[in-house]
This record gives structure tokens, C-alpha cells and sequence, in this order.
């Protein structure tokens, strides 16, 4: 048995939901470019409000390109459909290889994810009130660890315990129409 | 409407919808296994197992049974109630096939038959997704099975890339990595490896040459499988290749020659770094020549 609190992972997205999603780099996040084309994406390590240190992440030349093409409109299948004629790669080698590539930033909070609405009286509906149970409790952590303050986190807090409202009333209408035809 | 692909892989053929691929393998010398998945779900698996001698002197295996077998056995496995809705029969690549159309969580069909000219027992599940039909699916999923074919070869068919295997060799192992796969083929003493490399162009700026790619780049898998070599000894042979040829005598009277031969080179058309790879008797440098010949991709 371990005795060690494993960190709880988010809940998964369906990818086809992940494919049509858009990716947008984190807001204050810089990069630099340097003249091969090659970007190193400046993070800052912070201590409070303060920051001390900045990490340097330096991205290959795939990665350079592909981040070139996050401008918080383009989507992940439009990404993969340019890198597709561009690096002669199919259409699943594209998906695949995106994808991971996109969650790796996302792991590392370099990118966030605008995703798509769940389609209605799909598993995507029950998949989105989960997502949004999983930032609540991060929203949590962040606030007991001082990095949001009170005014922020009540807000954001009451916007995602909304959003859920509205998704389960949504899940009760699909149920109450489906047991009526 | 679908657009369909079609699937080249452990010596069966098919086709499928446009975007879904294989999503897992598993093959020993007597049997193959693939599944192929769909962005969201997993669509079919297939299984076949050659018929061993004495089972066929035994009697012979009934494709009925395999599905009902296959059916008692989900149900055994995973504890859950299954409801058999429809049997019957098909032709899948000549042979006289039984289906079942049956459900638990999802609903399946599941198809068996025999081959006499591969003397292979098939068993197919196809896993269907609310709103597909049967009679829809069936009319491009069965014509679209080749079990058996005339020709000395395999076709295989993976990202995009397409090759051909001489029908003694069998899959042995490989590694499905996206864009760089390692795939292995055996036949008693004689092997083959081929493998690719994907963004070929991108991968290749961050070295001086493709001499220097090889060095660092060459999947440790190709080793054992050729039985070492080293990448220093790669020189370009008259086709602009980086080749190494070794050749060895197997003990001091014998007169069997055994060779080595590994050979890379970049396309730039498909932009990828190919590696095919011979090791066994002088005799099967052949296989690798045909091998290296056959080698296209082609873009969805």
C-alpha cells in the first residue's frame, strides 16, 4: 500500500473532441525566436506574486513550427491538416503525433484548450461537468495556496458551478425526452 | 458517406473507412492478430490461426462453433450476460462464412471461416457504434477481405507506407511507434527489418549528414535483429545509399555464407529516412532486393 497521495489526473477528453479543440498559449507566457527558427518558450518560476527565476524550455525544430501556429484561432484538426501537406505525413500520423505534442504543453501549462461545446445526449455532456469538477478543485488548491486571490476564485468558482447547472439540466432533458419517444 | 482505405496487414487484406488504422498487433508463427480502431472507438479486431496437421486428421474445425465458442467465451470472461439476435451465413473471399449479430454492453458481429488455400481458421468482430447497421457495414466490410491471393507475397501497408514480404517470411515483432516503426520479419534463418522515419527533412537539419543521423538515430530494435553492426561502417554503395555488407562462413569446412546487409537512405519525395535490413544465407539477399524495390507511400 502506498501511503503517498497520488496526483489525480484529469479527466479525459474524447478526441474527437480534442481534435476540433483550439489551442492557445497561456496568457504572459513568452517565447523568443531565435534565427534558425527555433523558439525557447521563457517560463516564470514564481514565489507569491514575486518572480524569481526564469525557466527556458527550448522546443525542436517540429515543435518551433507547430507552436508558431497557436494563435488561439486555429484549430487542432486545421494544425494537422497543414502539417499534413507540409511535413508528407498522413492524416493519423498528424493526429497522433499533434495531439501528444498539444498535451505535453498542456501538462506543462504552456497552452490551454478552448474546447469545442459537448454535442448534446452524447457521453461528452457527462465528460464536460467531470472536466469542469476537476478545475473546481484545482481552483481550490490555487486559492488556498494563495496564488488566486478571493475576489478572482469566487468569481471563477461560480461561473464553473453554472456551467455545470446548466450541462445536468441538459443531461435531465435528454433523459426526459428519450423515455417520452 | 464513407471514403475507404485500404488495410494491407499480417497477410490479410481489407478495407475500412478513411482516418481509422491498426491500433494493435500480436502474431506468433502459427497466428495473427490486429485490431483496428476509429479516432473514438475500437471498430474490429481480427484473428486467424493456421490449422495445425493433426487437428485437421482430428476433424474439421466448424466456423459455427468458433463463433459460438468465441460468443460463450466473452460472456465467460467478462461476466456479462450476452443475447445472440441473428445468425447466418456469408461469403468472405470465397469461403462459406458464419456470422452471429449479438450484444452486451455494445452490439457485435462476429464472423468465422475457413481458408483451405492459407489453411487458416478466421474469427472477425466488427463493434458497432449507435446509428451503424449491419447491412451497410457488411456491404463494404466483406467484399473488402482478401484471406488468400496467388501471389508469392504479402503486401503490408502502415502510415501511409507500403511494402511487400515474400509469403515464407512471418511477422516476428515490431515496434507500431508513430512515424518511426520497426517492423520484423522472419522466415526459419533468415530475417528482414524494415523501418522508417517520419519529418525526415526537419530530423535530419539537426545532424551534419545522414551518416551522422545513423549513428544516433538507429533504433536499438535493428540491432538485435540483424545481430549488430556498427553505423561507422556505413559507406554509400553505387545507387547513393549508406549500406554495410558483412559476410561471414559459418564454421571452417562449411561452405554456407551468411550475410549482413543493412541499407538507409532518404526520400526526399515522401520525406522519410528508410532502413531496410537482411540477415541469413546468401541465398535470400533476393527477398531484401524485392523488398527495398517495393517500398511506396503514398499520402491519404
Amino acid at each position: 500500500m502506498s501511503f503517498l497521495k497520488k496526483k489525480e489526473k484529469p479527466p479525459k477528453i474524447s478526441p474527437e473532441r480534442l481534435y476540433h479543440s483550439i489551442p492557445v498559449i497561456t496568457p504572459g507566457l513568452e517565447y523568443e525566436e531565435d534565427a534558425k527558427g527555433i523558439i525557447r518558450i521563457l517560463v516564470p518560476v514564481k514565489s507569491g506574486t514575486q518572480t524569481v527565476r526564469t525557466i527556458k524550455i527550448k522546443l525542436d525544430a517540429i515543435g518551433s513550427r507547430i507552436w508558431k501556429r497557436i494563435d488561439g484561432k486555429t484549430s487542432i484538426s486545421e494544425i494537422a491538416q497543414w502539417m499534413k501537406n507540409e511535413f508528407m505525413i498522413t492524416e493519423r500520423e498528424a493526429e497522433i503525433s499533434l495531439s501528444m505534442f498539444i498535451k505535453s504543453l498542456v501538462d506543462k501549462k504552456l497552452v490551454a484548450l478552448i474546447l469545442p461545446p459537448p454535442k448534446p445526449g452524447t457521453p461528452e455532456v457527462q465528460e464536460e461537468i467531470e472536466r469542469i469538477r476537476f478545475e473546481i478543485k484545482e481552483l481550490e488548491k490555487a486559492y488556498k495556496k494563495k496564488k488566486v486571490d478571493e475576489k478572482t476564485y469566487r468569481e471563477i468558482r461560480e461561473r464553473y458551478e453554472e456551467a455545470i447547472k446548466e450541462l445536468e439540466e441538459k443531461v435531465k432533458g435528454d433523459a426526459f425526452s428519450e423515455k417520452n419517444f | 458517406m464513407y471514403e475507404f482505405e485500404r488495410e494491407y496487414w499480417l497477410e490479410v487484406e481489407l478495407q475500412h473507412p478513411k482516418g481509422w488504422g491498426i491500433g494493435a498487433v500480436g502474431s506468433s508463427v502459427t497466428s495473427g492478430f490486429f485490431r483496428i480502431d476509429s479516432r473514438n472507438a475500437v471498430k474490429l479486431d481480427l484473428k486467424w490461426e493456421k490449422q495445425l496437421e493433426e487437428k485437421k486428421i482430428r476433424g474439421k474445425v466448424q466456423p459455427i462453433l468458433v463463433v459460438n465458442n468465441f460468443i460463450e467465451g466473452y460472456a465467460k470472461k467478462f461476466r456479462k450476460k450476452t443475447k445472440i439476435y441473428e445468425k447466418g451465413s456469408v461469403e468472405v473471399c470465397g469461403h462459406k462464412a458464419y456470422f452471429a449479430r449479438w450484444r452486451n454492453d455494445t452490439e457485435i458481429t462476429t464472423i468465422s471461416w475457413i481458408c483451405n488455400e492459407e489453411n487458416k481458421v478466421f474469427l472477425l468482430n466488427y463493434y458497432f457504434e449507435p446509428g451503424e447497421e449491419w447491412g451497410k457495414v457488411a456491404n463494404w466490410l466483406i467484399p473488402g477481405i482478401t484471406c488468400h491471393t496467388p501471389e508469392s507475397f504479402w503486401r503490408y501497408r502502415l502510415f501511409g507506407v507500403e511494402f511487400k514480404i515474400p509469403k515464407d517470411y512471418k511477422f516476428y515483432t515490431g515496434k507500431l511507434t508513430i512515424g518511426r516503426p520497426v517492423l520484423i520479419f522472419k522466415s526459419k534463418e533468415k530475417t528482414l527489418v524494415v523501418h522508417w522515419c517520419y519529418f525526415a527533412k526537419e530530423s535530419l537539419s539537426m545532424y551534419e549528414d545522414l551518416f551522422e543521423w545513423c549513428k544516433k538515430e538507429i533504433p536499438k530494435e535493428i540491432y538485435a535483429a540483424i545481430g549488430g553492426f556498427s553505423p561507422h561502417r556505413l559507406k554509400p554503395d553505387e545507387t547513393g545509399k549508406l549500406a554495410i555488407v558483412e559476410t561471414e562462413r559459418r564454421g571452417i569446412l562449411s561452405k554456407s555464407v551468411r550475410v549482413k546487409i543493412v541499407k538507409i537512405w532518404h526520400d526526399t519525395d515522401s520525406n522519410r529516412i528508410f532502413l531496410t535490413g537482411y540477415s541469413g544465407p546468401q541465398e535470400g539477399i533476393e527477398d531484401l532486393e524485392g523488398l527495398e524495390k517495393n517500398i511506396k507511400f503514398q499520402l491519404d
